[in-house]
């Protein structure tokens, strides 16, 4: 039975077995403290210096989380075109919704019936 | 004692119907001992549910008929009565909305504390819920897929709305209520041709009586009206609209039993394709329409939770993306089979098939989770909105774990159980066509990113002090949280022992027609 747990799961194309998977974690952990180890001992953090964010001052640290809104504008920017489509067919109005499973409906039976 | 066996289907139906009756007496005399009684209730239905699920496994398909002796050949003359049918993918299936149900029953022991009115009602129908979905995955009838869809439907509208003074949430309710109406009056439409033309409702006995027949014009039709609606009900793009509304404004624990009862309309969905027309149709064509479904599913919804500034309509957004791994693996099994010789699967497609299939579970408990944990958040703080929250992990050390494991889970991380589930997807839909597990992949990569945009917005940020000193949910909540998390992590490390003891039956069932049809005839 205690056998069965360790089961290396057959993928389709290859094997997955979580528990090699958590011990090459942990050697990958192990080496990646020896190397924080061959460090230097003495650094502290004021050795970093100061963020430099384009010539403007340091924001604060109270005020300096990123909201949910801002992230990824970059990304929204860039696919501008692709949400204002998205946006336009996310109404939200009922009528809209069955209008859509009507066309989905449509799509189905032109299929299968061969028209 | 096999007759007690026998029973056990309609006893997972009817004992949390009339406890759930009875639940509204229990409560005017003690909110405490309602809340207990809902608890064991759902506990034990949970319980009998699993049962079912390894009596199922061992022995194979479970029947019953109610109101008449036995099926015989004599009693086909009168073709209309309840048939319980259960195979290994009906009783695998009915464990998500089991185990959701109970925990969701256990979780609002507190969460509701703010305000309490009418919550007699409240339990009653999460109980009406239990047993419409129980009923939903053991029926082995057309019509009383219809019936007990609509029992689920009903109940769950009043759940939706149940929390009237948040939100928009009856607004939410009459979309929920209406597109559940449409889908299934036009399932019943689809109902009638089949009657019409072949005098039965039994699954198998149209299966079998299709195949002598042949696949007509309104075969064609009802099945058109079935997967259609089917596929709204179950969140398919682009009939995915309503979800954001309805799983957005409803109570937290409310949301994570409407994802199950999503995935029953996708098990509808599976078991007319697969059980019902099976052979008889164009497979492939059916296929590659789920397919390009599952794909679209997964893209629009994973996009479209980027750019969500509440936490729980991004991710109403992702439970739809999710949907459509589902969709993918089945699709992908479903083209493999029909591609093949009649009754042979490539083993692709059987893998493909137990990929989609395990997500359907690790999807109810993953996504479980982060409903919880989100409805968690909104518990201490009264805030969705992305834009306004932060910092909670100093609050909330607790719910943050939870949430980095739901949250792991469905990127599809190692070790955790969506990994396990996608991987197989990924890998068996690679060998139909390539494109697909790229998409799929695309689709991950967007959910991490998307829930690093949580996690760092929610959870991570200099101290607030309007947060300051709200401290962690009760014991009750965490129990759910810790419960899921729980799964989470031991589906992801014991994936093997899960497909092989659960998935792949469960997915053998849902390709073997005949022994659906021998079951009954």
């Amino acid at each position: 039975m205690i056998e069965s747990l360790f089961e290396t799961l057959v993928t389709g194309g290859g094997y997955w077995n979580p528990i090699v998977f958590i011990i090459a974690f942990g050697i990958v952990d192990v080496i990646t403290l020896i190397i924080y180890r061959a460090g230097e001992g003495d650094y502290t953090s004021e050795l970093g210096g100061k963020p430099f964010l384009s010539g403007n001052p340091e924001i604060s640290k109270e005020n300096s989380h990123i909201a949910g809104g801002n992230l990824y504008w970059g990304l929204v920017e860039g696919l501008d075109e692709f949400y204002t489509v998205m946006k336009k067919m996310h109404t939200g109005i009922i009528n809209d919704y069955i209008i859509w499973y009507l066309v989905v409906l449509v799509i189905v039976l032109f299929i299968f019936m061969g028209v | 004692m096999i007759e007690f066996i026998q029973k056990l289907p309609l006893i997972a139906i009817l004992l949390p119907l009339i406890a759930g009756l009875a639940t509204i007496l229990i409560g005017k005399y003690s909110e405490k001992i309602r809340n207990i009684w809902v608890s064991s209730i759902l506990g034990i239905t949970l319980l009998v549910i699993v049962a079912i699920l390894f009596e199922v496994i061992r022995n194979g398909l479970i029947t019953y008929t109610l109101g008449a002796p036995q099926t015989t050949p004599e009693a086909w003359d009168v073709p209309v009565r309840i048939i319980l049918e259960v195979d290994a993918m009906g009783a695998f299936i009915a464990l998500g909305i089991g185990l959701t149900t109970f925990l969701a029953s256990l979780y609002s022991w507190r969460f509701f504390d703010e305000d309490r009115l009418g919550m007699n009602t409240y339990y009653a129908l999460l109980m009406i819920t239990a047993a419409g979905g129980a009923g939903f995955a053991y029926t082995g009838d057309l019509f009383n897929l219809f019936v007990f869809l609509e029992i689920t439907s009903i109940s769950a509208a009043g759940l939706v709305a149940f929390w009237s003074k948040k939100g928009t949430p009856y607004e939410a309710s009459f979309k929920f209520l209406v597109i559940s109406a449409v889908s299934a009056m036009m399932f019943l439409m689809g109902v009638g041709f089949i009657y019409g033309q072949y005098n039965a409702l039994n699954i198998g006995m149209v299966a079998e009586r299709m195949m002598e027949t042949g696949f007509g014009t309104l075969d064609q039709l009802a099945l058109g009206l079935f997967v259609a609606s089917l596929a709204m009900k179950a969140g398919a793009v682009p009939m995915h609209m309503w979800i954001p509304d309805a799983y957005g404004e409803t109570p937290a624990p409310i949301s994570m039993v409407m994802v199950t009862i999503s995935q029953l309309s996708l098990y509808g969905l599976f078991r007319v394709s697969f059980s019902l027309y099976g052979f008889n149709l164009d497979g492939v064509a059916l296929g590659w329409i789920i397919v390009i479904l599952g794909l679209l599913t997964m893209f629009i919804g994973v996009m479209m939770a980027i750019i969500q500034k509440t936490i729980k309509r991004l991710m109403a957004y992702h439970a739809i993306s999710q949907t459509g791994y589902m969709l993918l693996g089945v699709g992908v099994g479903l083209v493999a089979l029909m591609s093949g010789d009649a009754g042979s699967i490539p083993i692709y497609g059987q893998q493909a098939m137990e990929g989609g299939i395990f997500h359907i579970l690790n999807h109810a408990i993953y996504k479980g989770l982060l409903f919880l944990t989100a409805g968690a958040v909104i518990y201490k703080t009264n805030v969705r909105s992305l834009d306004d929250l932060g910092s909670l992990a100093r609050e909330m050390p607790f719910t943050t774990v939870a949430f980095v494991v739901g949250a792991a889970a469905i990127a599809g991380l190692p070790p955790f159980n969506g990994f396990a589930s996608k991987i197989i997807i990924y890998q068996s839909a690679y060998i139909l066509n390539p494109f697909l597990t790229a998409v799929a992949m695309l689709v991950s990569v967007l959910t991490l990113a998307s829930f690093v945009k949580v996690f760092q917005s929610v959870f991570l940020g200099p101290k607030k002090e309007e947060i300051e000193g709200i401290g962690e949910v009760p014991p009750s909540m965490k129990a759910a949280m810790f419960g899921l998390a729980s799964l989470t992590i031991l589906f992801g490390l014991f994936p093997d022992l899960v497909v092989e003891t659960i998935v792949v039956p469960a997915a053998e069932a849902l390709i073997d027609q005949q022994g659906y049809i021998g079951g009954i005839l």
